[in-house]
């Protein structure tokens, strides 16, 4: 898809799709097939025509942000007013049934697209994997399926004449084998198979995450490929994450889509994240701006909550952990479901102490102080599915509460003993999505608004502080999702984003609108053979985003994937595209005093990133996978605050290349018994900066070497999981100043646990010793981790 | 069986692939020692070249110093960092760059500057705590501390008296108050006198003559840079030159009777210790960039910090360029050797 100019892309849509039905309701039936179709393809060609003289005036004439903010407001209304079904067809007496199945299992599957060529009828199955096209016009048609998860090569033929009624059934064969395999919904903003997806993918599931019993998201994300999490120390300390040796700003995370980044610093502080009401968390390494816009440089972090959909009824669970440093948690929540309405609300406390002992530089033993937290967490999701076939629709409310308390413990050479933290997040997001005008088209309008309330307060300092910010986002997103053809689905939408900053800090308020289109068009195809190839897709994309502060910005990507062979699946995947990070408030309006000033004349970070992956799923030792990317990120503009006379100021001076190599292995020699996974990322983050001492040197803070193992034993009802992280080498200096680097470490995690239950009880307790090597190290220079550390974990739940 | 075996052999390989990919972290060898240097301090290195002007050669990152270092003091085979993050003095063999223990001066402080009265006697001036250390440097230990006055940083030892500079800093505010500079005496460390100067004075240094120069930064904005100088025998101020722009730290050239006052990254002021008469001001500045570390020798000539490009410039009085250094990143103070 070509770029499109965003004041027009969403009405030439919706001309499009008007001037189809209007042909699909008022054509004459004696119009001959091909004639039918023909008309369709001049419609289309039409079209495209149109959207490339779009484009030619895009890189013609400066876009304008205030047009563009009035047709936003259109597109939305006219979205949502599409949300109105419709239907499109009526004819004469033929009709189509049939039923859809699993090839293996016989069971029915839902949501399995029929449609007809030529003449684009199409019909989505039940539950009952059912299906019928009424009023069919007689004729010889092609008949093909399209379902995330299964191969789409399912093609027959069929000759109607009128008045008969006929019935077809499909059995339908899964793409994958591999519970590895599983669908993702950030890689392509909409569901699809990680090993369908360009993209580098991981997905942490709800059974790691109970299983490692996290007090915070970083603790699960740790151990992940690629993923550095950069931890100032303790269950209390900051914890930020770099993502292919991307900085903190540079990785995007969502939740359920919706942006945590705030705009005054650019980060997430992954210590404020829990885990509660998660059901999944996806992680895309490499740029990915394209679908994303600004931050998405280094990849996204997708953070996706739960939303049950089980049987009717109501579920509960109680969580209680107590450990080292004196830490206590308890979290409950409980699941929801009865008739169309399904929810879940949960809550969680968490406090500890946090003081712990570490060894210092000359071995003596001293404790770290002051690094105590307190927080609370509240969330609350309401999912309300009306209307039936087409006209079915996903209302999807959630709310998030997180408040924290902590101390703010500076480093072991400059500690703070009185220094305290606090935040207060707030997250409230909705969504409705459904069909609109035919079962080829999805349509999701999503809304939310984000509050972070940050106050830091230090007397201990020069110039004591008692800095408070207040970051509010509101944000609205429309986006559809259009099937083509069975080997064309097109992704696009719009939306808006206010950004807005009070501080004491700041002598005045400080605000961004953000208005953006994206585009992409994933083109796939599916062959029958089992051995030979089976799958490939080309995925093209791209996004404008129109920001009151920095000024336009394009991103463009393009994405493929091969697939060869079933069984013995053999992927190999290619990426490129433009990304960029957008200054943060800090670093634009940073208020003037006598050495500092921000830069309102800064321009985005700019990159450019490719990558190469190799993806193995193999029938080996019950399930062997294995994974190899090359990735290459080249960064230019890079902020770095400089001194300019005597006022240090943020300036786009600094360039630098992140290459790096991948490796990703699971196996599982007994089964389900013994299992077995590690990941290696080796990292070269070169310093390209103009300053001779820096140049070529290796940024800081990215270890060239990591490394992950996880092994596991489990028995019915009792499991044993080892973890080992690995992190290499990391320079706390520009220069690479060797003796000021620190050293690297080995982290060690076992987790004991046990199952039970009766009737409608279910219990677990787990023993978990993190470190328990008792390993003495820092991740950040002056911030020593926490030694050994015990947690027990009783988990009680109600089916 | 024969899986459990290939897991048990594939993890060590694995392991030990990644261990070899770790690259391996060695001590740079220690310059040969030499009879005339000068030190820098790289403030974002966090580290020390040597400058050897006998061999005419750099040798940087010899030493690695502690959080927010500030200054370099070279004395009697021993060069001493005060480093303001790490509330600690950092003593360095100046031949085999082996470190001491540092000398731990207590959270809080905040150091900024040194000054020895005698082979075991030092003060620090500090910050934060707006106090003067006495510090026994053989025991290393604080023996006294002093009330100063706020913002104390510079320092400087003349006529048995230690002279402390205070700011005045009003960081609520972010303005400054009367600048004062506390008089103690060197031997009892009791407070003499205090003695008021212009605004916001960040560094003194003692002429030819014996007069103390207290170079005075201004508010950045609209009061400008000025010296007050200051007769130790009577401690008071004789003179103020009005030497103009925002100068920082500073350095009085013996042999030529001139005080180089440096000023961040626009270059050096330049007026002379006996008549006061400036000879390059702010419209003029010397050399014209640099600013973060001035140091003039006993030859008369002068070495300057250029922050940005990394380098420390050596001069004549005549602002002809005589040498360039190479140095570590973000040069800053300056300490000379020699023997």
């Amino acid at each position: 898809m070509k770029p499109e100019s965003g004041d027009r892309l969403g009405l030439h849509f919706q001309v499009t799709f008007a001037g189809r039905l209007e042909y699909e309701k008022t054509l004459p039936t004696q119009f001959s097939r091909k004639r039918r179709l023909g008309f369709f393809v001049s419609r289309l060609s039409a079209f495209i025509s149109l959207k490339l003289n779009h484009t030619k005036r895009l890189f013609l004439n400066n876009f304008c942000i205030n047009n563009y903010k009035q047709i936003s407001v259109i597109v939305f209304l006219i979205f949502t007013v599409l949300l109105k079904p419709s239907t499109a067809y009526s004819g004469d007496e033929a009709q189509l049934s049939g039923r859809v199945v699993d090839r293996i299992s016989e069971e029915p599957i839902e949501n399995t697209l029929i449609y007809l060529e030529p003449g684009f009828r199409y019909a989505e199955t039940n539950a009952q994997g059912m299906f019928e096209i009424s009023n069919l016009q007689p004729g010889i048609y092609q008949i093909s399926t399209k379902r995330v998860g299964y191969i789409s090569d399912q093609k027959q033929q069929v000759e109607i004449k009128p008045g008969e009624k006929i019935d077809v059934n499909f059995y339908l064969t899964e793409r994958y084998y591999s519970t590895s395999d599983a669908i993702v919904v950030t890689a392509t903003r909409g569901k699809s198979l990680i090993s369908e997806v360009p993209a580098s993918v991981d997905v942490v599931g709800l059974e790691t995450i109970e299983l490692v019993a996290p007090q915070n998201m970083a603790e699960v994300l740790d151990n992940i490929q690629g993923v550095f999490i950069k931890d100032y120390g303790g269950i209390g300390g900051i914890k930020s994450i770099s993502l292919r040796g991307s900085s903190a700003e540079q990785v995007l995370v969502l939740m359920d889509g919706q942006r945590l980044n705030n705009a005054q610093n650019g980060q997430v502080d992954f210590g404020t994240l829990s885990t509660e009401g998660i059901e999944k968390i996806e992680i895309i390494r490499g740029g990915s701006s394209a679908l994303y816009g600004a931050d998405a440089v280094g990849g996204v972090v997708n953070i996706i909550t739960k939303k049950d959909h089980q049987a009717t009824g109501m579920t509960g669970s109680v969580i209680y952990m107590r450990g080292s440093f004196n830490s206590q948690s308890m979290a409950a929540s409980a699941n929801f479901h009865y008739g169309q309405i399904n929810g879940s609300a949960g809550y969680k406390h968490l406090s500890s102490d946090g003081n712990f002992t570490y060894i210092n530089e000359d071995g003596v033993e001293e404790e770290k102080q002051n690094n105590n937290i307190t927080s609370d967490d509240v969330f609350a999701r309401m999912n309300w599915i009306f209307g039936d076939s087409i006209a079915q629709k996903d209302l999807d409310l959630s709310y998030k509460y997180y408040t924290s308390e902590r101390g703010s413990p500076g480093t072991t050479d400059l500690p703070y003993y009185t220094a305290r933290l606090w935040n207060t997040n707030q997250q409230f997001n909705t969504s409705l999505s459904g069909k609109v005008f035919n079962f080829m088209n999805d349509l999701k309008i999503q809304g939310y608004i984000h509050y972070l309330k940050t106050r830091y307060k230090n007397d201990e300092l020069l110039v004591p502080i008692d800095s408070k910010y207040k970051n509010h986002t509101y944000g609205l997103e429309g986006q559809m999702q259009t099937v083509f053809s069975s080997t064309n689905l097109l992704t696009y939408g719009t939306g808006y984003r206010y950004d807005f900053l009070e501080s004491s800090e700041f002598p005045s308020d400080h605000e961004r609108h953000t208005y953006y289109i994206f585009v992409q068009d994933e083109l796939s195809f599916s062959f029958p053979s089992s051995t030979g190839l089976t799958y490939i897709s080309l995925v093209p994309a791209l996004r404008f985003d129109s920001s009151s502060d920095f000024g336009n910005h394009l991103s463009p990507k393009i994405g493929g994937v091969v697939n060869v062979g079933r069984e013995w699946q053999t992927s190999v995947k290619v990426n490129a595209g433009l990304n960029y990070r957008a200054p943060n408030f800090n670093e634009l309006y940073w208020p003037e005093d006598p050495w500092a000033k921000g830069n309102p004349s800064l321009n985005p970070e700019h990159g450019f990133d490719w990558d190469i992956g190799l993806r193995l799923r193999y029938p080996v030792l019950t399930g062997l996978a294995f994974d190899l990317s090359y990735f290459d990120v080249h960064m230019k503009d890079l902020i770095l605050w400089q001194s300019v006379g005597q006022i240090w100021m943020p300036l786009n001076v600094d360039k630098a290349r992140n290459q790096g190599l991948e490796i990703n292995l699971s196996l599982n020699p007994l089964m389900e018994v013994l299992t077995f996974s590690g990941n290696y990322t080796y990292l070269d983050a070169k310093n390209l900066s103009d300053d001779r001492n820096v140049y070529g040197k290796q940024l800081v803070y990215r270890p060239k070497n990591t490394a992950n193992a996880t092994i596991g034993l489990s028995w019915p009802v009792f499991t044993i999981q080892y973890r080992y992280h690995f992190v290499g080498r990391r320079h706390t200096t520009a220069a690479n100043i060797s003796k000021l680097s620190l050293d690297p470490y080995n982290v060690s995690d076992i987790v004991f646990s046990h199952y039970s239950g009766y009737e409608i009880w279910d219990w677990k307790i787990s023993f978990q010793i993190k470190n328990f090597l008792n390993e003495q190290y820092e991740i950040i220079k002056y911030q020593p981790n926490p030694g050994r550390e015990y947690r027990v974990n009783l988990h009680l739940s109600i089916n | 069986m024969k899986n459990l075996i290939f897991l048990l052999i594939l993890i060590p390989v694995l392991f030990a692939f990644m261990s070899s990919c770790e690259e391996s972290v060695t001590e740079p060898e220690p310059p040969p020692p030499t009879a005339k240097a000068v030190y820098v301090l790289n403030s974002t290195a966090t580290s020390i070249s040597v400058i050897d002007l006998v061999e005419d050669e750099v040798f940087n990152n010899v030493a690695t110093v502690g959080t927010w270092p500030n200054q370099l003091v070279y004395r009697k085979g021993k060069v001493y960092c005060v480093n303001s993050g790490s509330n600690n003095i950092m003593i360095f063999d100046a031949d085999t760059w082996q470190s001491e223990t540092p000398v731990d001066l207590g959270v809080g402080n905040n150091p900024m500057n040194m000054a020895f009265y005698d082979d075991n006697i030092a003060y620090v001036a500090c910050l934060v705590s707006e106090k003067v250390l006495q510090v026994d440097m053989s025991s290393k230990t604080v023996t006294k501390t002093i009330d100063a006055g706020v913002g104390a940083t510079g320092i400087a030892i003349t006529n048995g008296k230690v002279y402390v500079t205070n700011t005045a800093f009003d960081g609520v505010n972010w303005t400054y108050g009367r600048g004062t500079v506390t008089v103690v005496d060197g031997a009892s460390g009791d407070v003499v006198t205090t003695i008021n100067v212009a605004t916001n004075p960040q560094a003194a240094a003692v002429a030819p003559d014996g007069m103390l120069h207290v170079s005075c930064t201004g508010n950045y904005v609209d009061v400008m840079g000025k010296v007050s100088i200051i007769n130790p025998a009577t401690d008071a101020v004789t003179e103020t030159v009005e030497i103009g722009g925002s100068p920082g730290s500073m350095s009085i050239s013996f042999p030529d009777n001139l005080g180089y006052l440096a000023v961040w990254g626009a270059g050096l002021l330049v007026y002379n210790t006996e008549t006061h008469d400036i000879v390059n001001g702010s419209d003029d500045y010397f050399l014209g960039k640099g600013g973060s570390g001035v140091l003039a020798d006993t030859e008369g000539n002068v070495f300057v910090s250029v922050w940005d490009d990394d380098q420390v410039i050596k001069l004549d009085k005549d602002e002809n360029i005589l040498a360039t250094y190479n140095v570590g990143d973000s040069p800053s103070a300056l300490a000379s050797k020699v023997e």
